[in-house]
Parts: structure tokens; C-alpha cells; sequence
């Protein structure tokens, strides 16, 4: 069981990361919520206990492990699912953002203007970068002297 | 604490800077005879202090790091603030003509020199601070000081972009190897358990700690002193106004080098390995900084280069040591500051009146300014060391010591001495003697104030090499602090035939000897020098941080175009990382495979179906299909968790699950089918190297979460007492009463995600509409 | 110990922030007044995170448990050395950009109650004794953080912004299976419980917990080679947002680092000391190197930040009270450096030249600027790690990377406020509005006088060690 259960995790948290690693945003918010799912069910799982739900009337001798899941994991769970989901929308709503500033949702587009604007930045502002010393005032002085 | 008035210059230097930069806020044309006076004050209350015989202050300053405010004044304090304050006074009488002069031919408004006072202030109060202070961390922090000055000094033209590139260089080469007095210090300090130097100096025993920390210290004087190689950036630093390269040449930055040697010399004339090295050095810089001397045109870089050979000397006689050495070499300092002081403003006045700065292009200016060319004179005879100036002494003694360690030595010292004379006579010649020079058709009148400073140094030059008892005493006080027992050197004149006075005589003549052949070696000479700059270690200074630049555009710009938002670049290192902890640990036992109970098979059954619903999700192309798996998968996952005993928790994600596929359609209806589909129909790219990527962040999960989970679960559990006390928080669910109640801050932290969530798109929508 | 009006210290310190920023989100930022109120309110936090300093410095601990139940069972907030040493700098950083910003005036409408939202999870997570309720806290934070940093100074930037949001998210995740697995392992979320308990676990699988925790705090900390988000999320971004990431949120990856891996798994941190020393030194050197020739002042700073947080690491490897005090109060210094920084680079006009140059010389280390304390402690610590040829190699590169930090400070130092501005003339002509500029130069006197009176800093970073080596 444990060794399904690591399985499983694992492979929600690869197909995340498989997700993750695409050009189309969409599918980056779609890898974060595996990520987060695979971590909610790890919580689950990390449980100290297995059994019926956490609810009284607990059954025959309910405090202890045999009978009953352990309910901190399911509170941490619920905050955790939660929270990931919040964030969810909240990237959701950065992708609408990104897209209505650039008319798509391919990061590598995106990233490509940006990269043309670096670089037009950079070339601009190229003549402030005189503080290399050029080494010259001292030879030019030799040369002068010398002729 | 009878002895706070050892405080007194400390205090009069310090409060210097501040005050007159308060003076020149209130009235720009106040700061300099404020500053003026303090200097004045701080030079009077040194004179006084050292009269008073000195003192100790020694207070807790950082009681957790065993660092003390211990200041004394001591005899090199003296030497060292009245140098520092003296000399001080006098180049801020200078500039307070100087510099109007200058900001005038600039055209800056006069404001901007208040800030010109504040730092040469500034410079002055951290030379006195620096003279006095006892613990190496205290010293560390007035010598920083003192860089952060002459970084603005030299910088001070900063429109100019040679200022610029000089005042960096000044900085790179001192405050970094300011960092190797900072280790040197620390090192003492671990093996010792103390920063105070007397205290050093009693502890410390001859060994591979002293001479590394010992040659850590030594290489930050050395920098500071502008020894070879280190020397590259004092020619550079006449970037800055002639007061300053006056100051700093004869009194503070250059000086701090030899001052801080001479104050931690008890400790490193324990090692012979830091006294041979002084000697290499002193050597070194001897040559480089004479020879240099020699080849330059500019008045400012002559003087410059005679600065490193002249502190070369001084190196060199704290590397011969013996009580000549060490009193002989405080001798030299002070010997050099008044002639060195007075030669630098005595070209910043020729410029100023002639607008010309090259010894080529000057000549014959005794007529138009005598006053100047005896006073300059003197001054020059001075460190020519001709007799009846306080020069020939400080030769006298520096063979005197010489002489203690053998012929070789001695014949070395009289080349050198006769170097300098060489070059010197080029100088003060190349000015006032010969046929006026094609640049000195300027008719500008020289005001008193740029000349009275000369006068007074120069006088004091002569009145030195007649009465020489006062500086006697001087050095012989400093050489007392340095030497750690009394050193009395007692220079007079002799006449007879002593050996000192035999080299002198050879100097003198071998000096004449290089004036004379001079025309006829001129042009190899300057090819030697000029070879030096190809290679030479200013050459290196330049490649390396041009090589620094172009490295770093280029790293940067590999990391823009590959690395930068890639997400891969950290979910690598990440996997490789836990794959080594989990490899270099022994595993045995760690993992087990866990038995499955009867019945347990719908709950695996629920797993597989989750991770395979997550697993098609890589293979979706239309984002429609998308958002179903996404939703399928996390369904899949509530049914996992009601069989895990969590209906609660299967609830709510069923509920998120809805609802974030309802705001992922409505995302998808927001977008543009065409761009949808134009996105959906793209090739994977590279997919196996995404695949692989993805395969080792599963294996880093896999491994961290097989790991926790084959351990047994923990004994004592918290869980447990939350479920006991459940009833007590009047509730049935274990799950709502841990929420809502033991755990209440979480729950309100979750909350408070929500809000904020809320917050940022309402804000996103809000803004991102608005295009 | 649990003396009430302690405890109450500690929950105002939660809870100002946490109640002003609930009440602060239905207001209109823009106004001055709400301005003012969220000023005031963190001043009040401040004031109180300060009182808590106070109290803790001896090496004592104000503790309170939520709800009034026993110490376990309910989440515990508990203040010590340590945690308030991060607290007191963070807000002290934060509420010096929300002035600047109200100041200069707040462009937008959610701008202070971000702040101050961001404020209460730092204080929350700085001052919890739970590890899931630091996940919470850290959830809260980072948040405010993620909206925060999608205000760019130009909207085509925002790139940044998802890519800081989705890799810091990834953290938390990889965070959050981290605090699951203690909890598995030691059936506690109390922070004391788990440091007792975690010692006769089988090694194989807490190396790997504390690999996870490590990598997702070196995220936060954009560590070499987890930084390549931080740099475009600074650059562009506006200079009080730029200066509460850089000098407030980063802390939670020091804090977290020095928490979880000196005071919770001080076995693991031991055993990977060599990881983490040469991971901090590359970052040291990387950083450094890729600031030296950029052009943009923020982009420097970003570099910088991460050389600097090597310099973190490189302490927290060497370990011992001497590593972690060390570690402390690079943190603490590297903050306040950020934070004057990142503020003055917005700014022209007088004072704003010389503040920037404190910061650059606090950054060099130079005295008697607050910098050179952490660079003292860096070679104090590197000398004191183990064996002398790790101790040359460590002083070595330490030393190197201090020289780089010269070179980068001082270039765009000269070219920002140095070199003539051939094109825009007209802008130098208009300098910014007093007041901020005023902001800019307080902090610059503040690092001035931590470098002059260093003792108070001192001891609480000395006491926040003693604390870690002692045990949570």
C-alpha cells in the first residue's frame, strides 16, 4: 500500500511538472494544481492512522489508530486544498492578464518580446558604461613625450 | 579616566568634517576657514597631547566580539596626527584659494565645494583616528575611512570620466586589500582571543600564523603605501586637485600604509620572513617608483612616482629594522611629508598660473615667481637630502641602517639616494631653471595663499636640517611605539669621514652622474617604461575587470536565453539534490513496500485512476478536453480521500474541484478560441528532454515521500489528544473542531489567502481590462 | 514564563497587522488618510515586535497558545531571538517602503492593504512555533507578495510576475510534502516536539525531508542555481515592491533555513554542510559576477541579493554559534542594505546620491557602514569551519566574492550618480518629492549607526544562535 500510494503521488506530481515545463500558460496553471494535488493526497496519506472518519460517536475503543483516521492531516488537508486552489485562481487570473497585455498564452512568445526589449534597453543605454578604464591617459602621455 | 583629553585631537579632527559642512550649508565660502580652524585645533591639541606625554583610552565598544574603542597617544600617534593636522592645515589654507579657482575652470558652482572640505576633513579626522587607535578592529574601520575620503577626493571631478576610473581603481586596490587586514585581524584574533595590538604584541609567537596574518596586514600597508606592485593607482589618483594629491602624499593616505606597519610592527618584527619581505618590496617600489620618476613629463606624475620610491625607502627600512631602521624610517616620513607637501603645491600654483602641467613645455619661471622657486627650492634640496635640510638626515640615517646589514645594502641605498636626486633636480629645474618653456606665456598672478603654504613647508624643511632636535624626538617617540624599546638615532652633521657621510658624498656625485648622461639613455629609458605599461601590473588591474565585464555580459546573457524562466533549472537540481542525501545515507531498511489489507482494493483502485487521469493530462491537446481531465483527475482524488477515512475532506474537494474547473472554462472563454487552438495545435517541443525532466522530479517526490511514509508512523501522537479533547470543543467532527477551533489560526490563515486572492484579481481584471 | 502581558505583546505583534489589513482591503488605498492608518498601524506592530526584542535578547521565549488550549493541541506562537531578530528587520523594511510609497503617493488602490497583509504572515510565521501554521503564514505572505509583484512599472512585465508566482508556488508544494513527512514521522506540528523526536529516525528518509525543505527554502532565498526567476522580478518592478521582496520576503528563506535546518534538523544540516558551503559559494561568486556588468541598477541589485544570500548559506554551513550568529546577522545587515537600496534607486535629486553610496559601501562591507559587521562575521565564521584547508578555500572565496561585490557596487554606484547623462538632461533637472528622499536617507543613517553601535544587533544575533544550537 505504501509503495501504491508513493506511486501514485509521484506520478500526479511527474505529470505536474510534465505540465509545468510547457510554452502554453494554461497548461503551467493546470501542472500547478497536479503539483498541489499530489501534495494534498501525500498529507492524507501521511495520516498516523487509517479507518472511518474522525466523527463521534466513535466506534469500540475509537481513540486509538485501529478504528479511526487520523483527522489533523484531514484539517491540514482542507487548509492546504484551499489555499492551493485560491492560488490557482490567482494565476488564472495572471494568465488573463498576460494575455490581454500580449494577445497570447505562449510564454515563450512573451518571453521573446521581452528579450527584444532587454535588448533594446540595453543597447541604449550602453554609452553610461565608460566606467571600464581604458588604460589610455598614461600612453598617450608616452607618445607625446616621445615625439 | 583623568586622561579624556587623549581624546581631544581625536575629537577636534573628527568634528572637523561635520562642522564645516555644516559652516558651508549655512554659507558655502565658510567651510574652508572652519575646517581651517579645527585643523588648527586638532593641530594644537596634538602639540599639546604629545606634550602632556601621552595616554591610554580604552573602552568596551562591542563587548560580544571583544572589540575595544582603545585609542592612545602614544609617539606615532603624534607623529602621525601632527603630520596629519599640520600639513592638513596648511593644504586646506591652499585650497581655500585653490579650489574657487578650480570649480571656476570647471564651471561648478562653489556649493560643490563644501563637499571637497568635508572629505579632505573627513580624510584628516580618520588619519588622526587611525594614528591612535589600539585595536585592530578600530583601526580597521579608520582605514576603510580613509579610502572612502580619497575615493571622493580623487573623484571629485567626477564629470570627468579618467576621475571616474581613477577613483575606482584607488578603491578596488585599497579597500580590498583593506578585506586582507580584516582576515589578518580575525586570524590574530581566533588565536589569541584579542584585537588589542599591545596585548598582541606581548602574546603573539614567531610561527606560520604570524607570518600569514602578519603578511595579510602587511600587504594591506603596503597597498595603501603604494609599494610595487600594488602602486599602479596612486599615479592615477592626481585625477584629483593638486591639495588633495599634496594631502595625500604626504600626510594621509600613503602615510596610513607605513603608519599602520609601523603600529603592528612589534608583532611583525617577530617574523624574519615579513622583514625580508619588507625589504623585497621597499626595494621593489625603490626602483620602479625612481626609474619612473625619472621618464615622467607631468610635474603631478613625477611627484608621484618619487612618492612610491620615497615610501619604498621607508619599507625598506622597517624591513632592515634594528632601532635606525625603525626611528630612521619615522624620520623619512616626516622628512618626506614637508618636502613632498610643498612640492605638489608647488606645481598645482605653476599650473594654476601658466595652465600648463608638463615639464617639457615649462622652463625659466625663477624670474616670474622667485618666492616659489626658493621656497620649492628648499623643499626640493630636502629630499635631494643636500646638507642644512632636514633631507640629508634622513639619509644619514637610512645608511646608518644600511650599513648594519652589510656592504650590499649600503651600495644599493647610495644608488637609490642618488636616483632621487636625479629626478628631483629634473623637477624643480624643468621649472624654474633654463629657458622660459612654450607654456609659460600666461600672465595670471599667483595669489599669496597658494604661495605662503610653500613657504612655510619649505622654511621648515631648512629649520629642520639645522634644528633637527624637536623631529629627533618626534621619530624618536614614534620609533619607541614601533620598536617596543627606546631608539635613539641622534642625526647631526659630522665632519669627517665616516662612512655615512662618504655615501652621501658617492650619492651626490653618482646623481650628478645621472643628470648629466640622462639625454644620452633618455629614449631606452622611456622604452623600459613604456614596456611596463604593456605588462605591467596596472596593464593586468585594467584586463581583469575588463575581463570581469565581458564575462559577466556574457554568463548573462547565457542565462537569459537558457535559463530564465525555465522551470526546469530548478526542478534539476532539486531531484539531483535529494538523490544525493537519499544516496549517501544508508538505506537499509528505510523503505517498505507496506501490506495491502482486504478491502483495500477499491482505494487502489482510486489511486490508479487518479494518476492515470493526471498522466493523460501530458497527453491533451484541446484545452476544453484539458479542463474535463482536470476535473476527472481531481474527482478521482475526493474518492481517494473518503476512502482514506476523510469524507470532509472529499466533500470540499469535490466542491474547489468544480469550481476551479468552472473558472478555468470561464479563463478559456475570456481567450480567443483562435488563439486556443493555434496554442493547442503547437508540436510538443522537445518532449523527451521534458519527459526526462518530469521523470527525475517524480523520482525526487517518490523519494521523499516513500521515505516518510515507510517510516512508522510516530508513537505519541498529537493527533490523538486532539481527538480526545474534540467533545470538549463541542463538536462531533474531529475534522471541524481542529478547524474551527485547535487550529483556528490556520483556519483564518486560509481565509486570509482567499481575501487576498480576491484582492489580487479584482486588481488584475481591473487593470489588465483596462488596455 | 508565560507571563500575560507578554503573551499580549506577541498577539498584538500578529494581530495589528492581520485586523488593519482585513479592515485596509475594503478601503481605498489611494487616500491619504488610509495611507496613514496602515503607516501607523505597522508603526504599532513595530513598536511591539520591538517590545518583543526587548524581551527575548536575554535568550528567554514569550510563548501563548491559540484558544487557550495545552501546549500541542492548540498552535503556538512563540517569540524568540531569533524569530524576533527577522520579525523587527522585515517589518522595520516594509514599513519604511510603505512610507516612501505614501510619501510619494500611492498609486494604487490595494497597495497598503497588500502591505500589510504581507506583514501580518511574516510577523505570523516569524512568530509561530507550528509547522503547518508557518505554511499557512508563508501561504499568506507569499500571496500578497505574488499580486504585489504583478504591479510592474510597465504592464508588458508581468511575465515575471506568473513566472515568480509558478516557481514560488512550486516551493510552497514542495514545502508543504516536507511538513507533511515530520509530521508522519514525528506525529507533532510543534516545532520543539518535531527537534526532540526526529533524532532515532532512520537517516535515508529525513535527509530527503530536509533536501525538500532546503530546496524550497533556497527558492524563496534565490540561491544559486534556484534564482533564475528573481532577477526579471525585480527589475521593473516598483522600488518599495522591489524593496519589500529583496528585503522583507526573502528573509523567510534565511529564517526558514536557519529554523528548519539549524534548529529542526541540525543532523542533516551537519551532514550536507559541504552541500550547502559550496552551493553558497557558487552562489556567492555567480551573483557577483553576473552583477557586474549590468546596466539596469535594480538588475544589480537582484544579482547582488543572490551573491548575498550565498554569503547566508556559506555561515549556516559552517554551523556552530559562531556560523548561525553569523548567518543572523547577514541577514539582518543584506535586509536593510536591500531595502535602503532598492528605495533610493527609485529616486533623484540631492541626499538620494549619498544614501545609495551607504548602501553600496554596506554592501562592500565597508565601515563603518553596517555591512562590514557581516563581512567580519562571514571571515570570522569561515575561519572557524573545521579543518585549515576548508578554512583557506572558504576565506578564499569569501574574500573573492568580497572584492566582486567592490567592483559591482562602485560601477553602477559611478555610472548612476557619477557619470554626466548625456540624453536626459531634463530629467535630473526634476528631482523627487522631498519627503521619500528623506525615507531613503534615515535608512541610510540607520546603517550607518548599526555599524557605529553594533552591539544590540550583535547580541540578538548571538543569542537568536545560542538559541538554534541549544534547540528550537
Amino acid at each position: 500500500m505504501i509503495l501504491a500510494v508513493s506511486l501514485a503521488i509521484s506520478a500526479i506530481f511527474g505529470s505536474g511538472v510534465f505540465l509545468l515545463l510547457q510554452r502554453d500558460l494554461l497548461r503551467v496553471v493546470v501542472g500547478i494544481v497536479f503539483v498541489s494535488n499530489s501534495a494534498i493526497l501525500f498529507i492524507i496519506a501521511a495520516g498516523l492512522s487509517r479507518g472511518d472518519a474522525p466523527i463521534y460517536p466513535l466506534p469500540e475503543g475509537g481513540l486509538l489508530d485501529a478504528g479511526t483516521s487520523d483527522p489533523l492531516v484531514q484539517a491540514m488537508a482542507l487548509t492546504a486544498i484551499v489555499i492551493s486552489f485560491s492560488t490557482a485562481a490567482l494565476l488564472l487570473g495572471l494568465v488573463y492578464r498576460l494575455y490581454a497585455a500580449h494577445r497570447t498564452v505562449d510564454v515563450e512568445d512573451i518571453s521573446e518580446a521581452e528579450t527584444r526589449e532587454a535588448e533594446a534597453l540595453e543597447r541604449e543605454e550602453e554609452p553610461e558604461r565608460e566606467e571600464e578604464p581604458e588604460g589610455k591617459p598614461a600612453e598617450v602621455e608616452l607618445e607625446e613625450e616621445t615625439r | 579616566m583623568t586622561t579624556l583629553w587623549v581624546l581631544l585631537p581625536l575629537l577636534a579632527a573628527l568634528l572637523a568634517a561635520p562642522a564645516s559642512a555644516l559652516a558651508g550649508y549655512l554659507r558655502p565660502s565658510l567651510a574652508a576657514p572652519v575646517g581651517a580652524t579645527l585643523a588648527a585645533l586638532a593641530f594644537g591639541a596634538s602639540l599639546w597631547g604629545w606634550g602632556m606625554g601621552g595616554g591610554v583610552i580604552d573602552v568596551a565598544w562591542a563587548p560580544t566580539w571583544e572589540i575595544r574603542f582603545a585609542v592612545a597617544f602614544d609617539g606615532l600617534a603624534a607623529l602621525y596626527a601632527l603630520l596629519a593636522t599640520g600639513i592638513g592645515f596648511a593644504v586646506l589654507v591652499y585650497s581655500s584659494r585653490y579650489l574657487p579657482l578650480h570649480l571656476g575652470h570647471e564651471g561648478r558652482p562653489e556649493s560643490d565645494g563644501v563637499g571637497f572640505y568635508f572629505f579632505i576633513l573627513l580624510f584628516m579626522g580618520s588619519m588622526v583616528g587611525l594614528a591612535m587607535a589600539q585595536d585592530l578592529i578600530l583601526i580597521f574601520v579608520f582605514w576603510d575611512l580613509t579610502a572612502i575620503a580619497s575615493y571622493y577626493l580623487i573623484g571629485f571631478d567626477r564629470h570627468d570620466p579618467d576621475a571616474r576610473a581613477s577613483a575606482l581603481m584607488a578603491l578596488l586596490v585599497t579597500g580590498v586589500t583593506a578585506v586582507l587586514l580584516l582576515i589578518g585581524a580575525l586570524m590574530l584574533h581566533a588565536a589569541y582571543g584579542t584585537f588589542s595590538v599591545p596585548e598582541l604584541a606581548r602574546m603573539v609567537e614567531p610561527g606560520p600564523l604570524l607570518t600569514v596574518s602578519g603578511l595579510l596586514i602587511a600587504v594591506a600597508g603596503l597597498a595603501k603605501s603604494a609599494q610595487a606592485p600594488l602602486h599602479f593607482w596612486l599615479p592615477r589618483a592626481m585625477a584629483a586637485p593638486t591639495p588633495v594629491s599634496a594631502y595625500l602624499h604626504s600626510a594621509a593616505m600613503v602615510a596610513a600604509g607605513v603608519l599602520l606597519i609601523g603600529r603592528v610592527y612589534p608583532l611583525l618584527q617577530k617574523s624574519e620572513v615579513l622583514l625580508d619581505s619588507f625589504l623585497l618590496f621597499g626595494a621593489a617600489s625603490v626602483i620602479v617608483g625612481g626609474f619612473l620618476a625619472l621618464t615622467r613629463d607631468v610635474l603631478k606624475q613625477l611627484l608621484a612616482y618619487s612618492t612610491i620610491s620615497q615610501y619604498g625607502y621607508v619599507v625598506y627600512m622597517f624591513g632592515l629594522g634594528g632601532k635606525y631602521g625603525v626611528a630612521g624610517a619615522s624620520f623619512y616620513v616626516i622628512a618626506h611629508a614637508l618636502s613632498k607637501s610643498a612640492l605638489f603645491l608647488t606645481a598645482g600654483a605653476v599650473t594654476e598660473a601658466t595652465g600648463e602641467d608638463r615639464l617639457s613645455r615649462l622652463g625659466g619661471l625663477r624670474k616670474r615667481m622667485p618666492v616659489l622657486a626658493a621656497a620649492s627650492g628648499a623643499a626640493a634640496a630636502g629630499l635631494g637630502a643636500v646638507p642644512l635640510t632636514i633631507g640629508f638626515f634622513k639619509d644619514e640615517l637610512l645608511f646608518g641602517a644600511a650599513l648594519e646589514r652589510g656592504p650590499a645594502l649600503a651600495a644599493l641605498a647610495v644608488l637609490w639616494a642618488a636616483l632621487t636626486l636625479a629626478y628631483i633636480w629634473r623637477f624643480w629645474s624643468g621649472i624654474f631653471l633654463g629657458a622660459p618653456g612654450e607654456g609659460t606665456h600666461g600672465e595670471r598672478q599667483l595669489p599669496a595663499a597658494l604661495v605662503a603654504p610653500v613657504v612655510v613647508l619649505g622654511a621648515l624643511v631648512l629649520v629642520g636640517g639645522i634644528l633637527v632636535g624637536p623631529f629627533e624626538a618626534l621619530a624618536e617617540a614614534a620609533g619607541k611605539a614601533s620598536f617596543a624599546s627606546p631608539t635613539p638615532v641622534e642625526p647631526a652633521y659630522h665632519l669627517d669621514a665616516r662612512p655615512e657621510n662618504l655615501m652621501a658624498l658617492a650619492a651626490y656625485g653618482l646623481g650628478a652622474l645621472i643628470v648629466l648622461s640622462w639625454p644620452a639613455w633618455s629614449r631606452s629609458a622611456l622604452g623600459v617604461s613604456r614596456l611596463g605599461e604593456r605588462v605591467g601590473p596596472e596593464r593586468i588591474y585594467d584586463l581583469t575587470l575588463r575581463g570581469l565585464n565581458r564575462l559577466s555580459d556574457w554568463a548573462h546573457w547565457a542565462e537569459v536565453r537558457d535559463l530564465r524562466s525555465r522551470v526546469a533549472a530548478i526542478l534539476l537540481p532539486a531531484g539531483v539534490l535529494v538523490g544525493a542525501g537519499v544516496l549517501a545515507t544508508p538505506s537499509a531498511g528505510a523503505y517498505r513496500v507496506g501490506e495491502l489489507r482486504a478491502g483495500e482494493a477499491p482505494l487502489l483502485l482510486a489511486l490508479a485512476a487518479a494518476a492515470v487521469a493526471s498522466l493523460a493530462a501530458t497527453r491533451t491537446r484541446p484545452h476544453v478536453t484539458l479542463a474535463l481531465v482536470l476535473s476527472g483527475a481531481g474527482f478521482m482524488l475526493a474518492v481517494v480521500y473518503a476512502f482514506f477515512g476523510a469524507p470532509d475532506v472529499a466533500l470540499v474537494a469535490v466542491l474547489v474541484e468544480t469550481i476551479l474547473t468552472l473558472l478555468f472554462v470561464a479563463t478559456l472563454k475570456l481567450i480567443p478560441y483562435e488563439v486556443l487552438h493555434r496554442q493547442a495545435e503547437l508540436p510538443l517541443q522537445r518532449p523527451r528532454r521534458k519527459a526526462l525532466i518530469s521523470l527525475v522530479a517524480a523520482a525526487f517526490a517518490f523519494a521523499v515521500v516513500w521515505g516518510a511514509l515507510s517510516q512508522p508512523a510516530a508513537e505519541e501522537s498529537v493527533a490523538r489528544k486532539l481527538l480526545r479533547l474534540t467533545p470538549e470543543a463541542h463538536a462531533k467532527d474531529a475534522v471541524t473542531a481542529i478547524l474551527a477551533d485547535f487550529r483556528g489560526l490556520d483556519t483564518l490563515g486560509e481565509i486570509t489567502v482567499v481575501a487576498l486572492v480576491l484582492l489580487g484579481v479584482a486588481t488584475l481584471l481591473g487593470r489588465g481590462g483596462t488596455r | 514564563m508565560r507571563v500575560p502581558a507578554e503573551s499580549l505583546v506577541l498577539a498584538l505583534a500578529v494581530g495589528i497587522p492581520w485586523a488593519l489589513a482585513a479592515a485596509l482591503s475594503l478601503l481605498d488605498g489611494r487616500k491619504r488618510w488610509v495611507g496613514w492608518v496602515a503607516v501607523a498601524g505597522l508603526g504599532a506592530t513595530l513598536a511591539a515586535l520591538a517590545r518583543l526584542a526587548v524581551l527575548v535578547v536575554g535568550g528567554g521565549r514569550v510563548e501563548m497558545t491559540a484558544g487557550g488550549w495545552p501546549e500541542g493541541v492548540g498552535i503556538t506562537l512563540r517569540a524568540d531571538a531569533l524569530g524576533a531578530t527577522f520579525a523587527l528587520v522585515s517589518v522595520g523594511v516594509i514599513f519604511a517602503s510603505l512610507l516612501y510609497e505614501v510619501l510619494g503617493g500611492v498609486r494604487s488602490r490595494t497597495f497598503p492593504a497588500l502591505v500589510v497583509f504581507m506583514t501580518a504572515g511574516l510577523t505570523g510565521l516569524f512568530l509561530t512555533g507550528d509547522v503547518f501554521n508557518f505554511y499557512v503564514f508563508f501561504e499568506v505572505s507569499m500571496t500578497a507578495a505574488y499580486v504585489l509583484a504583478s504591479y510592474r512599472e510597465q504592464d508588458h512585465q508581468v511575465r515575471a510576475a506568473f513566472i515568480f508566482a509558478v516557481i514560488n508556488l512550486l516551493g510552497s508544494v514542495v514545502f508543504l510534502i516536507g511538513v507533511a513527512a515530520l509530521y508522519h514521522v514525528t506525529g507533532s506540528l510543534d516545532m520543539v516536539t518535531i527537534a526532540e523526536r526526529i533524532d532515532p529516525v532512520q537517516p535515508n528518509s529525513v535527509i530527503a525531508i530536509a533536501a525538500a525543505i532546503f530546496v524550497a527554502f533556497s527558492l524563496k532565498l534565490g540561491l544559486f542555481p534556484f534564482h533564475f526567476w528573481l532577477p526579471a522580478v525585480y527589475v521593473g518592478s516598483h522600488p518599495p515592491v522591489a524593496a519589500i521582496l529583496s528585503g522583507a520576503l526573502a528573509n523567510i528563506g534565511s529564517y526558514g533555513l536557519l529554523r528548519f535546518g539549524g534548529g529542526l534538523l541540525p543532523r542533516e544540516l551537519e551532514f550536507g554542510s559541504a552541500v550547502v558551503v559550496v552551493l553558497g559559494t557558487a552562489s556567492i561568486i555567480y551573483g557577483a559576477l553576473q552583477a557586474i556588468s549590468r546596466r539596469d541598477t535594480s538588475e544589480v541589485l537582484a544579482y547582488s541579493a543572490i551573491g548575498q544570500a550565498g554569503y547566508v548559506l556559506v555561515a549556516l554551513g559552517v554551523g556552530g554559534t559562531v556560523g548561525y550568529a553569523a548567518a543572523v546577522l547577514y541577514a539582518v545587515v543584506n535586509s536593510l542594505n536591500k531595502g535602503l537600496l532598492f528605495l533610493a534607486a527609485g529616486l533623484r535629486g540631492p541626499l538620494v546620491g549619498p544614501a545609495f553610496a551607504v548602501g553600496a559601501f554596506s554592501v562592500a562591507g565597508v565601515p563603518p557602514t553596517a555591512g562590514f559587521l557581516g563581512k567580519v562575521a562571514l571571515f570570522e565564521s569561515g575561519l572557524a569551519s573545521g579543518t585549515v584547508p576548508t578554512s583557506v578555500a572558504l576565506v578564499v572565496l569569501i574574500f573573492l566574492g568580497s572584492a566582486l561585490s567592490f567592483v559591482y557596487s562602485f560601477q553602477i554606484y559611478q555610472s548612476r550618480f557619477w557619470a554626466p547623462k548625456p540624453d536626459d538632461q531634463g530629467d535630473r533637472g526634476k528631482p523627487s518629492p522631498v519627503a521619500p528622499r528623506v525615507v531613503v536617507v534615515l535608512l541610510a543613517a540607520l546603517a550607518l549607526a548599526v555599524g557605529l553601535w553594533p552591539e544590540p544587533l550583535l547580541a540578538l544575533s548571538e543569542t537568536a544562535a545560542d538559541i538554534l544550537v541549544g534547540g528550537p
